[in-house]
Formats: C-alpha cells, structure tokens, sequence
C-alpha cells in the first residue's frame, strides 16, 4: 500500500474554515485517487490523507506519481508530504518532519518516532512520559495487557494500525457536484496582480476538482472580499468571471487568463478573502498518451493564444467569420467575437450556385429600359430566384423597429466589363421596382 | 390573347399534416374556387384527415375534389447511389381506390408508434393501390441515374397510372430540372404534370408556415435556416403566374389526372353490422319480436292500447328510415352489459322512445312523461338518431372489449378526436418560435386572459414587462389569430365507437391509440352509431 499523508500550512484559527482548507485539499487529492480521507479534522493539527498504490500505473510508476503529487504541493500550501505502508504511518513520518516512509522497515522507522506523531498516543503523553516512555517504539515494548488496561483500547488500536498489524478503515471524501473554495489569505492584499498567488492555490484545487470528474471548466468566477477595516464606499468585494472557448482544466492556460483580467482590475480595498467558483463546466475528451508525439499538438493550441489576445485587446476586437443557414445571402455568413462558442456545425448548404464575392451593401443599378445596367446593359443569364424570409429577424433602426424582412428575385447576369454577375430585382415603396448589384460571381 | 390555361392543383396538404399545411381545408378550397381551378386534390401526408371538412366546403363551392394522400417514400435495404427518397402523391380513383388508400394508410399507421409513419419501398405494391394514380416527386437535383431508377420502378408498379409532378418553385435551378425530368420522360414514357407542393392558401401565410416549421424543428425561428421554405411560392397561384411558369402541356395534363379521379366521398355509405339479426329474421321483424317481447316484461298485464299504437308508429318511423339495425345495435350492447350487471343507463332525448324503454335502454315509460317521440327521430330532420348510453366508468372497458371481441378488430375502433390549438398552446408554440424567452411565454400563456374578447388588454402586457407596441409583440398577436383553431394531433374520443359491417379500414384510416385503434376523425361526421358519456 502506498499512502501518501498531507499536512496543510498555516490553517485559520476558525474550526469551519479549517474544514473548509483540508477538503480544498481532499478535492484537489481526489484526481489521484477515490480513496482520500481526512484524519482528525477537527484537531489542531488535520491530515490529509489518501492511498496511491492502484492509481500508480495509470500515472506512469511510482516514481512519476510521487513527483507529480510533490511538484504541486508548494503552490497549495502544503507543509510535509510524507510516504508510508499505512496512513497512520504516513500522518506519523509527517508530523515527525520526514517524508520518506519506506527506507527501512516500518516498525524501525515508527519505534524511533516521539510520541506526539500519533494523536492516541499523545493524548496520555505525561503518564507515559511518567513511565519513561519517550517514543513509540518503547511504548510498543510495554506489555499490552497492562496497556490495555491501563489506557483505552484507543491506543493499542492506533498503534496496530500505524505499523499495519490491524485493518484501517477510513470514510472516504466523496467529490462534491459543484466547485467552489475559499482561502483566507496570509496578508491583505491591495494590488489585484497579487491575487494571483492565493488563486492559483484555488484553481489548483479547481483542477483536481475537474480531473476526478473528467471535465473541464469553461468559465469561473474568482470572488475577493475586502478587509473588514475598508471604508464605507469599498463595497463588500467584487469577483470576475474568466471564460474560455474550450473546455480546460490546465492550470497554466487558467492562470495565465486570470492574470490577464486581473492586470487590469483596481482594487477598491484591501482583499482579505479569496473564493473561486466553477460556473460552467463540460466534460472534455481525454486524449490517450502515444509513443510518437502527435504533430499537430506540437505548439500552443490556437484557441489559447486567441483566448489570450482577446483578453487582452477586449472581445469585440478579435473577430472570427462563421458560417450560418439563412436563405438570405447577406446573412449566411457573419462576424462574432472569437472566444463566444462556435455555434454547432453545419452541414448544409443551399444547393445552388453563390456568387463568390458578396457585396457589403447591394448597389442599386440604373436601367435602361426594363434591362439593368452595370458597365453595359446586363444580360439576364439564370433565374428568377426568390428569395423570401426574414420577418422575424427584427432590428432597430432609428429608434423604429423593423424587419430584415427581403423578397427578391435573384438573377444570374451576364456584364460585357464585369463578368457574370447576382443581381436581383425587388419591389420598392410605391409598386416601383429597382434593380441591385450583390454578388459577383470569380 | 390566348385563355389563360385551366389547371388542377394536385399536391396540396392542409394544416391536418400537422406542423405542416398552414392553411384550413375549407380556406383552400374556396382560394381554390376563387382562381378558378378545375379541381383540387387535398393530399395530407399519410392521412384523410383533411378531407370530410374540405368535402364539405367544396359542395358548398361546387369545386372538384379529389380524395388523396403523400408520402415519402424510403428506399430502405435498397438504397444505395441510384435511389433518392421522393414523394409519392397518391389519388383515389373511385370508392374502390379510396379503400384501397385507406387501408394502405392504416397499414402504414399501425405498424410505427402513434403519429409517425415510415415508408419504405418494399412496402407498395401496384395491386395493393389499384384504382389509384400516382405523382411522384423525385427531390430537386436528384442525379438522372436517381430519377431512372424511381421511373423504373413507377413503371414496374403503377403502369399507366403514374405521372412525374413538376414543382416549379421560382428556384434558379427550375429550367434545368425541367429539362432534366423532361428528358427522363422522354425515356421513360411517363408523363410530367404540373403539381405545386401546396402548403397554403395564399402568399400571407408563409409567416405561419414558418412558425409551424419552427415548432416540428424545436428551434426559434432565427436559428430554422434552410429549415424554412426558402419563399413563398407553395400557395396557391395565380392561373396567370402559372401558365407564365409551367409549358402549357403540363397545365393541360393536370385536366387528365383529375379526369381520372372521379370518387365522391358522398359514395360511401355506411353500413351496419349484420350480426345482430339472427338467421332467419330481418332487421325490422327481429326488432318487432323483442320489442313486444319487451313489452311483456314491461307490462306483464298487458299493455294499454295507447301504447301499442305508439310502438306501431315507431316501428314504422324506424322502417322507414330503415334504423333498425341501429336500434338492435344497442340493444345488444346493453343486453350484454345487463348481462354482466354494469350499470347503464340511456338518456337524453332516447327516453322519448317506448321502443328503448321496451328493448331496456332507457328505464323511464314515457307515456307517463308525454314527450314527443320526434325529438328523438323524425323524417324531416333526416339526421341518425342519436342514443346516449351511460356506463359505469370503471367497467367502461369490458364493454370495448365485448365489442372487439363480436366484431372483430377490422371493423370495430374507438373514434379519433382532432385536438386543435387552444389560446394557451398557441401563445407557447409562436412564442417559442419568435424567440420570447421560456419565462415570458410562460407567464403570456398563463395570463392569456387577455385573449378573450378581442381587445386586448394593454395593462395585460405591461405586467408582464411587454409593450402591444413592440414589433415582437405585434408579430405573437398576429400569428396566434391565425394559429387559434388549427388541428395540432389525433387524439382519442372518450366515448365514441364506430362499428361497420365491412372492413373499417376501407372506410377510414385506423392508428394506433395507447389502448385500441383510432378511426380519425373522418367517423365524427359520416358513422357515429352510439356515444358513451362517461
């Protein structure tokens, strides 16, 4: 069995927001493996505690896994990670200020350990200490049938438990439907910028969060408090919402969005509570890892450095064309801002021929005659087309509301100059009829 | 100037292909008449639904009616690059031909969930719809090898009855399919006609339309796209636009379907089941037997004169009018229920009859109320009398199920009921489709107070935050006017039960109901024998 034993930093004075630091930290355990528990979380000194040894393999050995665990643990704050057979074990070698769990044999590791590793133990700390007890090993060489009578069952059960002669049994953190934290920071904050050191703990806990449910987030809102000493005006806090295109769950694309946004918020008072909220979240594709690495996931996925430009610029500056169904040609084509979803895709198409280049507005064409002109009297090749729709495509124009309402009769033109042409004819005001110029086809 | 060319519409669905047809039977056949069309053929995909109200409205109008039904036709474990689904119009020749669609049509009904139907290719045969025409309608710039195989197996099925209908809908590509099928007919030999994918009866309902397609497609109209009809040519058009439209030929030929068309739902007769009289008997002889078998039961101390004449009188009324089997119809409908003590009990104007107080339908002796027995049936009305039947509700189905058990599943269903579009509905479907949101047209339908009378009520719409002067506003009133009234799906009747003596199915459509079978409503007009209240 491995175990791997977390031992948090730093936790707030406040039982309930103490809970709320170590299931933060349960949550972000929880992309590891189902098996997490908190041990002693309402003591002084809670541990987080969880069981890696079938989860070993899907993260590339032992070696990757404790690594991976390790990288992390500086950025959520965690003060000894340890490695032991048992978790209490594990607690124990955390506590005693070590991590290593496995370098001798665990009741040689344990023996030497002082009594206040293990919470049972350390309850009855001053009578043992009496008896000259001073650390687990010589504990264990008292006989047990006077230790058993003499302290409760507790402490035989906590120490059989830590050097793995008894069974543990632990209730299991369960992953919760939503997402939110909270962390109380160290010290006020008045620059936003500095956010981003408490919010990366967050979003760390966010993505283990999405990890162990598969998903990815595709927009978050981080929440600040201010300092109870701000002035009246200040407000309680504020919070931004960060979106992304797609659906993600890492945690520097995350950080580096939140950074943007963040560079350029004010802070009205100093920040003393931070909370981070997943709002919309979607399950996202794994992607299996291969032994030859796939060409087009080389560099930086385009969508991220456009998400970043967009943030930066604004949204409505970084456009992207899309493609719509509208039998109206002006309208089957259009401009959105970059990082809105892509509407879903589409598959058809109207099945004739369209003009390769659409004129922005129609222009209205002179005739001569019935015939229209355009560099030459034009010759009607194809048609008529009708064209009908769009009643219920209303607008504002001039504070009077209209309909993008059209009835055309579109016509395949042929120009002597311009080449061949659409055109089209609609009925105006007072039953006249006028001629345009929209397309033109290469 | 040459006449402008006489024509008959040939493909038109009415607003009984639900979410479909935008316009009422009755309102296509008078536009019908109005621009002088030689006939019209309500063709609702595979259904009859429409056509007893556009009967009625083309005697009314002197208009000729063709009787029909479309479908689209699959090419299920056939298709591969040659085949193309197409249309397939289908016209009833005579009496015999509208049974034969009829029966196909519940043939088709039966076999997929209640509302839907699915065709496939291996399920028509030429003989199952002899005494019909058909039009197919091949999808536009389908490849010539696609069109050859469907004229290949036209001309397997349906020889000398089939057409190509030609729908000129004021697309660009009209001339070139024109062209295309005009050479398909070339090599095949088979005739093209003039049919206009009609969908309503005039330009003005394309709005509708939309509406209607945007509620069978689940979106709001602005996400439809190229869902939507792409203009409104599928009305009803001019003579003018169409002789301006279609070679004068294809005009002609829609004259030669129709003239082959000659059925006239005023034909069908309905018969009543035999059973009841036992051999031996006629209908008015049994009836005399166990009406004065009755009438010793009745007055076991012999009846007074008085009403002996009036069950003589009786007698010969019914004869007359020869309802006898109606009488001994429901004689033995409550003769069994007596027989299994379920409570029923006749009312209404029955009660006025001694001839139902002696067969046990009602229990009150009218000569003690003197009530007119002409109430109950008399010759000028010329109208089927009509016995109520109370049964008691919870053993209602026992009652089905003796039917369905004497008459046989093909001649015995419950009657369809057509369930239209209510206030409610209709605010909930335009609404969706004109984009409020889920809350506003809720809180609009709730509160559709306002639709009662036909002013409408401005603080109404300012509670809910909505100004009567908003476009989107305007546009919702509009189209639920027009909406209101409309047939939205089948449903069950409670009560209604129609008998017959042959095949049901040849006289209307049957569908699956979440019980029993459902004759569509064709039955609420032509064969109510008997209605439960229930």
């Amino acid at each position: 069995m491995l175990w791997a034993a977390l031992l948090p930093d730093s936790l707030p004075c406040d039982e309930s927001r103490r809970t709320e630091a170590t299931s933060g930290l349960a949550t972000w355990c929880l992309q590891f493996t189902p098996r997490v528990a908190v041990i002693e979380g309402t003591s002084q000194s809670p541990a987080v505690v969880m069981e890696l040894e079938a989860s070993a393999r899907l993260f590339g050995g032992k070696r990757r896994l404790v690594e991976r665990v390790r990288e992390d643990s500086p950025d959520l704050g965690i003060r000894q990670l340890s490695w032991a057979p048992t978790s209490l074990a594990a607690v124990a070698i955390a506590r005693a200020g070590r991590s290593n769990g496995f370098g001798k044999p665990l009741d040689q590791l344990l023996d030497a350990l002082p009594l206040q590793t293990l919470s049972a133990v350390a309850l009855h700390r001053a009578t043992l200490a009496r008896l000259g007890c001073q650390t687990l090993g010589q504990v264990r060489a008292l006989p047990r049938g006077g230790l058993s009578r003499r302290f409760d069952a507790e402490l035989l059960a906590a120490l059989d438990q830590a050097y793995g002669l008894r069974p543990e049994a632990h209730i299991w953190i369960e992953l919760p439907e939503t997402f939110g934290a909270k962390l109380e920071l160290m010290a006020r904050v008045e620059l936003a910028p500095a956010l981003l050191f408490g919010a990366r703990r967050l979003m760390l806990q966010m993505s283990g969060w999405l990890a162990a449910r598969h998903c990815g987030v595709n927009a978050f809102t981080l929440r600040w408090c201010h300092d109870t000493m701000r002035s009246k005006d200040a407000g309680d806090g504020g919070e931004i919402t960060v979106r992304t295109a797609h659906a993600t769950r890492d945690i520097e694309h995350l950080t580096r969005l939140l950074a943007e946004h963040l560079a350029k918020l004010q802070l009205l008072a100093p920040v003393s509570d931070l909370e981070l909220l997943a709002i919309e979240v979607h399950s996202l594709q794994e992607r299996s890892q291969t032994l030859l690495p796939e060409p087009q996931h080389a560099g930086e996925s385009l969508a991220l450095v456009l998400e970043r430009i967009a943030a930066r610029l604004g949204p409505e500056r970084v456009l992207r064309p899309v493609v719509m169904e509208d039998h109206r040609i002006e309208w089957m084509s259009h401009w959105q801002p970059a990082p809105e979803p892509r509407p879903r895709k589409l598959n058809r198409s109207v099945d004739i021929p369209q003009p390769t280049f659409v004129l922005p507005e129609p222009l209205k064409l002179a005739t001569r005659g019935e015939r229209p002109l355009y560099q030459g009297l034009l010759q009607l090749l194809a048609g008529p087309h009708r064209v009908e729709g769009g009643w219920w495509d209303r607008t504002t124009v001039d504070g009077e509301q209209r309909t993008r309402n059209v009835a055309r009769d579109y016509w395949v033109a042929l120009s002597e100059h311009a080449g061949v042409l659409w055109v089209f004819q609609t009925r105006l005001a007072n039953d006249q009829t006028a001629w345009f110029l929209h397309g033109v086809f290469a | 100037m040459a006449a402008i060319p006489a024509y008959a519409e040939l493909r038109c669905v009415s607003n009984f292909s639900f979410l479909r047809g935008a316009s009422q039977p009755e309102e296509l056949v008078e536009r019908a008449k109005q621009l002088g069309y030689a006939a019209l053929a309500i063709t609702d995909e595979c259904s009859m639904s429409g056509i007893v109200r556009a009967h009625t409205a083309a005697k009314q109008h002197q208009l000729k009616l063709l009787v029909g039904s479309q479908f689209l036709v699959d090419w299920g474990i056939a298709s591969c690059a040659d085949t193309t689904p197409f249309d397939l119009t289908v016209l009833a020749c005579n009496l015999h031909g509208y049974g034969n669609l009829c029966q196909f049509i519940t043939k088709l009904r039966r076999s997929a969930p209640k509302g839907t139907y699915h065709l496939d290719i291996s399920n028509i045969s030429g003989e199952e719809l002899a005494d019909c025409v058909v039009l197919a309608s091949p999808k536009r710039m389908c490849e010539p090898a696609q069109l050859a195989t469907v004229a290949k197996w036209l001309l397997k099925q349906f020889l000398g009855r089939c057409w190509f209908g030609v729908d000129l809908l004021r697309i660009l590509t009209d001339e070139m399919w024109l062209h295309r099928l005009r050479a398909l007919s070339a090599f095949s030999a088979i005739p093209l006609v003039a049919a206009g994918d009609v969908h309503f009866h005039v330009r003005s309902r394309k709005p509708l339309q939309d509406v209607l397609t945007a509620t069978r497609v689940g979106k709001p109209l602005s996400e439809c796209g190229l869902d939507l009809q792409p203009n409104s040519e599928r009305h009803l058009r001019t003579r003018l636009r169409l002789a301006q439209t279609y070679p004068e030929e294809l005009l002609a030929e829609t004259l030669n379907v129709a003239s082959r068309c000659n059925f006239h739902l005023d034909e069908l007769r309905y018969q009543y089941p035999d059973e009841v009289v036992p051999a031996g008997e006629t209908p008015a002889s049994y009836l005399r037997r166990i009406t004065y078998e009755g009438a010793g039961r009745r007055w076991p101390k012999g009846m007074p004169a008085k009403v002996q004449s009036q069950i003589e009188y009786e007698l010969a009324l019914i004869g007359e009018l020869q309802y006898e089997h109606y009488f001994l119809t429901v004689a033995d409908i409550v003769a069994f229920a007596r027989s299994r003590h379920i409570l029923c009990q006749g009312r209404g104007s029955a009660a006025n009859s001694v001839i139902c107080y002696c067969i046990g339908v009602t229990e009150v002796d009218p000569a003690r109320m003197s009530m007119l027995f002409e109430r109950f049936i008399s010759k000028e009305r010329n109208e089927p009398p009509d016995i109520d039947i109370d049964f008691e509700h919870e053993r209602r189905e026992e009652v089905l199920q003796y039917l369905y058990a004497k008459y046989g599943r093909e001649r015995a269903a419950l009657t369809g009921v057509v369930i239209s579009y209510r206030p409610k509905s209709a605010i909930r479907d335009v609404g969706k489709a004109l984009g409020f949101s889920l809350h506003t047209v809720d809180a609009l339908a709730k509160a559709h107070v306002w639709w009662d009378g036909n002013e409408l009520r401005r603080e109404r719409f300012e509670e809910l935050g909505l100004s009567i002067d908003d476009l989107q506003v305007r546009q919702l009133l509009q189209l639920t006017a027009q909406l209101l009234g409309f047939p939205r799906h089948l449903s069950q009747h409670t009560g209604g039960f129609v008998l017959t003596k042959g095949p049901l199915s040849r006289m209307v459509p049957i569908e699956n109901a979440s019980m029993a079978e459902i004759a569509p409503c064709c039955s609420g007009t032509r064969t109510t024998s008997m209605r439960w209240a229930c």
